[in-house]
């Protein structure tokens, strides 16, 4: 059974392919899903706590080419192993789930190919 | 992570746009997850701020934004990290749920459990108390015991005679202090009717050195010691409250011990443990002062040959035992002239070891015994578990399907395990108590310090830690076990894995291995013990009344003493209901420390030989056998010295003799005695090997103080016990000093303390047998029924049910086997704890091991049968629906 929400998997899914910061994480989910999920400060964090409770990421050192801003340091997240397993198992159960779909033609148009 | 903030609002997070509804909202988290993520939290919404620039509706997001995610983390705190400790508490009450359900399982395992820890405890209260603790008084580590070693038995210490207790006083040599005490009896007159008491007799010195401290008037001083002083006494705590009522008016009272009169100079404290009583198992009523000068003076050469005193010696801070007894040799030199005969050296003992004794390794071997015990319990109580948590597979991979994960699962098994430790500790201590009180009532004895053991705090807290141990042994095992299995999921998984098996057969086969050493133990004593009460004892106890008169110190002249001996023999004759009648030196029971040097014909050297001197028909009265020659006549009217020996004089002096009548025994410095008879051997103790005895005539004038009158009965020999009693006050109603018991009664005291110890061991091992057949029981159900399957098909494809059981008993039998096999190896190899406890038999008794194997193996067959039976009875089709 998955421990992942959409919101986890989605924040999972913003740091495939790297270290962000929790704005970078918000920023990535909501251009990426073209605002469809958007991540609350509060909501954003709560996500982000489960998910290093969890194990599934971790915070890391800040990556030396980010340009060191006015602020307050920023923390830096990045996947664990265990998150990508649990992210590919959440894939793989979707993408079973889409497989099926196509069969039975529920998505609607589907592009030749 | 952060440091902690020490305010307790918010940490400042320099927004200066930030309205206090950011504050407000903060609150709304758990105060660590506030720390963490505050300032990251704050950060974030200063960008969606200043991409939005606020207003009503942007708030408004943020609170609703907020107040769900803060409800969110809340909800998982407390199942997180933060809430571990309300997951502890929610562990135990599932835990207790759980075992409430199962109400027979939780109520064997707790109770087992219990009695291990329980039995633990008690064997270590003991231990601690007797053993384990210095003795109670200042530099007792350092204090030894120090005497003559002898020819005889070098490594026991001799006590000392006056003159050398002298001379070791004025030259103590390395000891920073020795002190002298002996130990007599006397008539105590002057309170309600004479009694005998036993008096201490100390020298100077005796209670600084011993720590003892006065609750009323003074203890004794060096004055009291001078000769001519005048008689003093010192009463113990317990005698004075008994008998004075416990006022402080007793001081300066006389009372009169034997025919002199003492005045009371003071009363000791509570808390004073008599040496004596440690020592001797004397009561420690009173101290009188030890008037060695006076002695010495009295009759010089006496004292010389007459070692009575028992020397005590503190040594300085690091001086060696072999410095005292180097230094003590060179004394004894000194006041002999070189070393009297027997006397080989000076040798010491610690006072602790002397105290403890032989007892030391008694309750050790208790202890050893009950803690083997608590391992079998831990044992039985995992493989307990184990079944169960094998049982629970589903629940627990349900559990682990809902998101527990391996730890939590863990945790909430060992919670399990950790109620049943809390509930055995508890028990337990119960149990100890109770152990404990009732091996003070009932142990016969020879237990030195037993007033001195409680269950306090230190046997708590070693039953506290036994139980915590306990629980890693038997709780950590099978958890881990069971969550291993869960980890691999199967809901529907019928057949448990091998390494399951493995660890279930290797925990029956510990437990039986344990318990077979156990059995083999307490198997030897009982063996042991059955024999010594069935040797024949050489003559015939039953029916016999024993009474043992002793005349006060001069009490009587030589003649009077002579008449009154006659008479009391004459009256006790003339008793309706005695059959015979005979006075002897010494009971064929006791074992006869009056040894006299003789030398048997045909020898050089005179050795110390056992010499009971009776009159009146002995031999008809006791029921001695004669089995060569003939028993000498009533009085040695013979005229000449005759003697009759027994079988153990003949084979220890003269074994190669077809017939011993007619040889000699040259008594040192007296008669010749002419050997008319030999006589079968009375066993002394029942078990203790007969040892070479003369008996002799006693005389027609029977003249020392203290005599035996030993009554055969037609009937009830305890019925003579009131008349003989009335004779001796008919007779002389001053004497107090009299003692009547039957025979029969001696032996069965004699054989108590083995009996007591017996019985513990057999009980210890009846328990651990039990265990162990509850194990084999166990295993053989759960193995049969997770096999159920296997069987169902077994059977349907038309194997008999008598094949399925002997199927499931052999693999059950192997492990067994193998239990007994090791049990039996490990038995043999301490078998060697058990040897000085084994008076018939050896440690290493053939037929004890066997029996014990042959009846662990039956019972663990019978065990095995028992569930075997009930699997094969199942209806194949039903097994095998259920798998549908």
């Amino acid at each position: 059974m998955s421990p992942l929400t959409t919101r986890t998997l989605q924040i999972l899914l913003a740091l495939v392919d790297g270290p962000l910061h929790g704005y970078g994480v918000k920023q990535s989910v909501e251009a990426r899903t073209e605002g469809a999920v958007r991540l609350g400060s509060g909501t954003l964090y709560e996500g982000i706590a489960r998910l290093v409770d969890g194990g599934y990421i971790e915070e890391v050192p800040a990556p030396p080419d980010e340009p060191a801003s006015g602020g307050p340091p920023r923390r830096f997240y990045a996947m664990t192993p265990e998150g990508r397993q649990a992210l590919a198992e959440e894939v793989r159960r979707m993408d079973a789930v889409v497989r099926f779909a196509r069969t039975r033609d529920l998505l609607g148009e589907e592009p030749a190919g | 992570m952060l440091e902690p903030q020490r305010e307790e609002n918010p940490p400042n997070v320099s927004l200066p746009s930030c309205p206090r509804i950011l504050r407000w909202l903060f609150r709304l988290y758990p105060r660590p997850y506030r720390e963490r993520y505050a300032d990251e939290v704050a950060a974030c919404l200063r960008r969606d701020l200043e991409r939005s620039g606020g207003g009503v509706r942007f708030w408004a997001g943020v609170v609703w934004d907020h107040l769900r995610a803060s409800a969110a983390v809340r909800r998982r705190e407390r199942h997180g990290k933060e809430g571990r400790m309300r997951t502890v508490l929610e562990d135990f009450r599932h835990g207790a749920r759980t075992l409430r359900r199962a109400p027979t399982f939780t109520a064997f395992a707790t109770l087992t459990l219990a009695l291990g820890i329980g039995a633990t405890t008690a064997a270590y209260a003991v231990l601690d108390r007797v053993v384990l603790r210095p003795l109670p008084y200042p530099g007792a580590e350092r204090m030894v015991v120090v005497g003559p070693s002898r020819e005889a038995d070098p490594e026991r210490v001799g006590t000392v005679s006056t003159p050398l207790m002298v001379a070791l006083q004025e030259s103590p040599g390395p000891a920073e202090a020795i002190v002298g005490l002996m130990r007599g009896y006397s008539v105590l007159i002057g309170l309600g009717d004479p009694e005998r008491v036993y008096p201490a007799e100390v020298t100077a010195g005796f209670f600084p050195f011993f720590g003892g401290a006065a609750v009323v008037g003074r203890l004794l001083s060096d004055e009291d010691h001078v000769p001519g002083a005048q008689p003093v006494a010192v009463l113990g705590h317990g005698f004075w409250r008994t008998r004075f009522g416990g006022g402080p008016a007793v001081v300066g009272t006389t009372i009169a011990l034997d025919s002199v009169r003492r005045t009371i100079v003071g009363v000791l404290s509570e808390d004073f443990v008599p040496p004596e009583q440690i020592m001797m198992g004397a009561e420690g009523d009173i101290w009188v002062p030890l008037p060695l000068a006076e002695r010495i003076g009295a009759a010089p050469a006496a004292q010389l040959i007459s070692y009575t005193v028992f020397a005590v010696a503190r040594l300085g801070a690091n001086i060696s035992p072999q410095a005292m007894e180097g230094h003590a040799a060179r004394v004894i030199e000194d006041v002999y002239g070189g070393y009297p005969r027997g006397v080989v050296g000076a040798t010491s003992q610690s006072l602790h070891a002397l105290t403890v004794g032989d007892i030391h390794s008694v309750l050790w071997r208790v202890f050893a015994a009950v803690a083997l015990l608590l391992v079998i319990a831990c044992v039985n109580v995992a493989s307990l578990l184990l079944t169960r948590s094998s049982e629970r597979v589903r629940e627990l991979a349900v559990r682990s399907a809902l998101g527990a994960g391996r730890g939590r699962l863990v945790r909430q098994l060992l919670s399990e395990s950790v109620l049943f430790a809390l509930g055995g500790a508890a028990l337990g201590a119960a149990v100890a108590f109770v152990a404990v009180e009732g091996f003070r009532r009932f142990s016969p004895g020879g237990v030195p310090r037993l007033g001195e053991v409680v269950v306090d705090g230190r046997a708590l807290g070693f039953s506290v830690t036994v139980a915590l141990a306990a629980v890693l042994l038997f709780g950590l095992l099978p958890a881990l076990r069971a969550t291993a299995r869960s980890a691999a999921p199967g809901p529907r998984q019928s057949t448990p894995g091998r390494a399951d098996a493995r660890l279930r057969g290797t925990l029956v086969f510990a437990e039986t291995a344990l318990a077979v050493v156990l059995v083999a133990g307490s198997g030897l004593l009982v063996h042991d013990l059955v024999r010594r009460i069935q040797e024949d004892p050489g003559y015939r106890p039953e029916e016999l009344v024993a009474m043992r008169v002793t005349l006060p110190f001069g009490h009587y002249g030589d003649d009077r003493r002579a008449s009154f001996w006659r008479e009391l023999v004459e009256g006790a004759r003339a008793l309706p209901g005695v059959t015979s009648i005979a006075i002897t030196s010494e009971l064929p029971t006791t074992d006869n420390r009056m040894e006299w040097a003789m030398t048997p014909q045909g020898h050089q050297e005179s050795e110390g030989i056992s010499n009971l001197q009776t009159g009146g028909a002995f031999d008809a009265t006791v029921g001695l056998t004669v089995v060569d020659g003939r028993w000498f006549s009533d009085y040695n009217v013979d005229g000449e010295p005759v003697a009759v020996v027994n079988e153990a004089f003949v084979r220890a002096y003269w074994p190669d003799e077809s017939s011993v009548i007619g040889r000699t025994i040259q008594v040192m410095g007296g008669d010749v005695l002419r050997v008319v008879g030999v006589a079968a051997d009375a066993r002394v103790e029942p078990g203790v090997g007969p040892r070479p005895k003369v008996y002799r005539p006693i005389g027609v004038a029977v003249t020392s103080n203290s005599m035996e009158i030993v009554a055969r009965a037609d009937a009830n020999p305890a019925a003579l016990t009131p008349e003989l009693r009335a004779l001796v006050q008919r007779l002389d109603p001053g004497l107090v000093d009299v003692n009547i018991r039957t025979v029969a009664s001696l032996n069965a005291q004699a054989l108590a303390r083995p009996r007591f110890y017996t019985t513990l061991f057999s009980s210890f091992g009846l328990i651990a047998f039990l265990l162990a057949l509850v194990g084999v029981y166990g295993t053989t159900t759960y193995a049969a029924r997770s096999r159920t399957r296997e069987i169902g098909i077994r059977m349907a494809l038309g194997a008999r049910r008598t094949q399925v059981v002997r199927q499931v008993v052999v693999r059950t039998l192997l492990v067994v086997a193998g239990g007994i096999a090791v049990g039996l190896l490990v038995a043999v190899l301490t078998s060697r704890a058990l040897t000085d406890a084994l008076l018939t038999i050896g440690a290493r008794d053939a037929l004890t091991y066997a029996t014990v194997a042959a009846l662990v193996l039956a019972a663990g067959a019978a065990a095995a049968l028992v569930p075997a039976e009930r699997a094969s009875r199942v209806d194949p089709a039903s097994t095998l629906r259920e798998d549908g």
